[in-house]
C-alpha cells in the first residue's frame, strides 16, 4: 500500500488504476487514452508514468505481461490486480467524499449568497 | 523491426545511467524505446515531420535524469530477509538439536558447525548467481548436471547399497528440469512428449546407482511442475488433454514396474502392513512405531519393551529418537519451524510474475518440502521411502549445502522480483518442425 508519495498525486494513481480496471493496456496506450476521455485535460508524461507504473507493480497492485499482438513491436501490458482493484475502490471512495465535501462547502456559499 | 536512433540511445542513456541496478536497465530501455516510437509516429500521423516528430517525442518524456532517479528508487535488488531469517532459525536448531543427539552419542558438533558455514557460502553463491542461466542453458545445464552425477557416482562410496553422495546431488534435478518445461513451454504437446523424453534418458543415466525412493521422488516432483505449468497455461495446451499426455503414461509406467517387481510390490505392502514382515522389512517401522506410541508429550518416553533404540539417531531417525527423548514437543517445535519457512517461500512463489522465475521458486520448495514429507513420515513409522535428510535439521554435510544452495537459487529469483519479464503471450506459435527449401528445419530453441 505503501506508494512514495512525491511520485504521485493520489488522483493520477486512481485514473490509471481506473483505465485498466477496463482493459489491459501498455504505457502510451494509458496517456493516449487518458487525454482522449478527459479531452485533454489529462496529460500525463512518460516520465511520471512508467515510475508510477513500475512502483504500482512492485507493490502487487498491477502485473504486467510482455504481447506482441500485430508481430511488430513487443510491448508490455499492465494488467490490474486483485489489490489493485482494492485501492480503487478506496481511491474512488476517498476521492467522492473529498469531492462531495468540496462541493459542500462550494455550494454552502451559495446558499447564503442566495438569502 | 528496431526503429532506434542515436537520440532514443541518447535519452535511455542518461536515464538508466541514473538507476544503480544494472539487471534492470535493459527491461526499462526497451520500455521507453517503444514508448518514445509509440510516441513519434502519433505525432508523425499528426502531420510532423520524422526528425520534428523524433524530438518533440524526446522532450515529452521529461527529463531523463528526473525520471532515471525515481526509477532508481523503485528498482533495487530484493532481498528477501523473512526467508534468510527463518532458514537461519532453523540451522541454528539443527544445530542445537545435532549438539544434544550428537552428545549422547558421543561425536563432536565440530563437523555440523563446518557444514553449517560452508552451506552458507552455497546459499550466498547461489543468491549472486543470475538463476536466469537456468532457462537459457538447459540442454547444457541438464546434461552436464547428468554427467557430473555420475562422475560423482563413481567414486562414491558405496552406503546401505546405494552410492552415497549423488542422492544429495539429484536434489538440483527438479530445479534443473524447470529449464527443460521452460524451453518447451511454447511448442505444446510436443514440448510434453520432449519433457518425457528428457526424463526417460535422465533415469537411463541415472540407473546404475539411483534407488527406488530417487525415482519415485523425482518422478513425482517432475509431474507436480508440468501439471502446474499445463495448468497456468504456460504450454500453450488443452489443460485435459496435457493432464492425460503426462498421468496415463505416468500410471501405466508405475503399474507395469509394480508388478514386474516382486521386492518393490513387497515393500509397499510392508510400508502399509509392517507386520507382514516384523523381522525383516517390517522390523524398523514397527520398533518406530512402539518408540513413539511411548512417548510423553513433553519429557522422556518409555522406548521399546526389547530395550533397543532406532539406529542412525542422528541422521534418519532424529525425529523419532528426538520425539521418545523430550516428547511430542520436539515435533511441534521443528516442523513448525520448517513449515513457516515452506509456507512464506510459497506464497512469495505464487507472487513471482515471470514464468521461469515461479518454475524455479516452485521446484525448490517442492524439492525442499518433499524431503520434510518423506522424513517425517519416516520418523513416524511409514517407510515406503527412504528419507534423505530433514532440511536443515538432521546431520549431513552434503544434503546440507545443496539446500542451502537451493534457498540461495530461490532467493535470487526473489531478488529479482517481477523485472524479469518472459511473460511473452505468442500470438502465432512457433513451430518446431518447418520445412523451407525442401529442407526440415528443427527448432530446439
Amino acid at each position: 500500500m505503501k506508494i512514495s508519495k512525491n511520485l504521485l498525486s493520489g488522483s493520477t494513481t486512481m485514473l490509471l488504476l481506473k483505465l485498466l480496471d477496463n482493459k489491459d493496456m501498455y504505457g502510451y496506450e494509458m496517456i493516449d487514452e487518458l487525454a482522449k476521455r478527459s479531452d485533454d485535460t489529462f496529460t500525463l508524461k512518460a516520465g511520471t508514468l512508467y515510475p508510477l507504473l513500475h512502483s504500482l507493480e512492485k507493490d502487487g497492485m498491477l502485473i504486467s505481461y510482455e504481447e506482441n499482438p500485430d508481430n511488430s513491436r513487443v510491448r508490455k501490458y499492465y494488467s490490474i490486480h486483485k489489490d489493485g482493484k482494492k485501492l480503487l475502490k478506496e481511491k474512488e471512495k476517498e476521492w467522492k467524499i473529498y469531492s462531495s465535501k468540496i462541493n459542500k462547502v462550494l455550494e454552502g456559499g451559495v446558499k447564503f449568497e442566495g438569502i | 523491426m528496431k526503429e532506434s536512433n542515436n537520440r532514443v540511445q541518447e535519452y535511455i542513456h542518461s536515464v538508466c545511467n541514473q538507476i544503480r541496478w544494472k539487471k534492470s536497465h535493459i527491461y526499462i530501455s526497451n520500455e521507453l524505446e517503444n514508448h518514445i516510437i509509440d510516441q513519434k509516429n502519433a505525432f508523425v500521423s499528426q502531420g510532423l515531420k520524422e526528425d520534428k516528430a523524433l524530438e518533440k517525442a524526446i522532450a515529452e518524456m521529461g527529463d531523463p535524469i528526473g525520471v532515471g532517479t525515481d526509477l532508481d528508487r523503485i528498482h533495487k535488488p530484493k532481498i528477501e530477509w523473512s526467508i534468510i531469517a527463518l532458514t537461519s532459525i532453523a540451522l541454528l536448531l539443527g544445530l542445537v538439536v545435532q549438539f544434544i543427539v550428537l552428545g549422547d552419542t558421543g561425536f563432536s558438533i565440530g563437523k555440523s558447525v563446518f557444514y553449517s558455514i560452508l552451506g552458507i557460502v552455497a546459499m550466498i553463491i547461489a543468491y549472486l548467481t543470475d538463476y536466469t542461466i537456468i532457462g537459457k542453458y538447459p540442454y547444457k545445464l541438464l546434461f552436464g548436471f547428468l554427467a557430473i552425477v555420475f562422475g560423482i557416482a563413481i567414486i562414491s562410496p558405496t552406503y546401505q547399497g546405494s552410492s552415497f553422495y549423488p542422492k544429495f546431488f539429484l536434489l538440483l534435478y527438479p530445479t534443473i528440469f524447470t529449464g527443460i518445461i521452460y524451453l518447451m513451454r511454447d511448442k505444446g504437446y510436443l514440448g510434453i512428449a520432449l519433457c518425457g523424453v528428457l526424463m526417460g534418458i535422465s533415469y537411463i543415466v541415472l540407473l546404475p546407482f539411483a534407488t527406488y525412493s530417487t525415482y519415485v521422488l523425482y518422478t513425482i516432483l517432475s509431474l507436480i511442475l508440468l501439471t502446474f505449468s499445463i495448468l497456468k497455461g504456460w504450454l500453450n495446451i488443452n489443460k485435459i488433454k496435457g493432464m492425460l499426455l503426462i498421468y496415463i503414461p505416468a500410471i501405466v509406467a508405475v503399474t507395469f514396474i509394480l508388478i514386474s517387481n516382486p521386492y518393490l510390490w513387497s515393500r509397499v505392502i510392508n510400508a502399509f502392513n509392517p507386520n507382514l514382515d516384523p523381522m525383516g522389512l517390517g522390523w524398523l517401522s514397527n520398533m518406530t512405531k512402539e518408540i513413539i506410541s511411548n512417548a510423553k508429550f513433553i519429557g522422556e518416553g518409555l522406548g521399546t519393551s526389547s530395550g533397543y533404540m532406532v539406529p542412525d539417531t542422528y541422521t534418519d531417525s532424529l525425529l523419532t529418537y528426538l520425539i521418545h527423548r523430550f516428547g511430542w514437543i520436539s515435533l511441534i517445535l521443528i516442523v513448525s519451524v520448517l513449515a513457516l519457512l515452506m509456507i512464506k517461500s510459497f506464497k512469495l512463489c505464487l507472487k513471482q510474475n515471470s514464468i521461469l522465475g515461479s518454475l524455479v521458486s516452485i521446484s525448490v520448495v517442492l524439492t525442499i518440502s518433499a524431503q520434510i514429507i518423506i522424513y517425517i513420515a519416516y520418523n513416524l513409522g511409514f517407510q515406503l521411502m527412504a528419507p534423505l535428510t530433514l532440511p536443515f535439521i538432521s546431520y549431513g554435510g552434503t544434503g546440507l549445502i545443496i539446500n542451502m544452495f537451493l534457498i540461495g537459487i530461490m532467493l535470487s529469483v526473489f531478488k529479482w522480483g517481477n523485472l524479469v519479464n518472459d511473460n511473452v503471450l505468442v500470438s502465432s506459435t512457433k513451430k518446431f518442425f518447418t520445412i523451407n527449401d525442401g529442407k526440415i528445419i528443427i527448432d530446439l530453441k
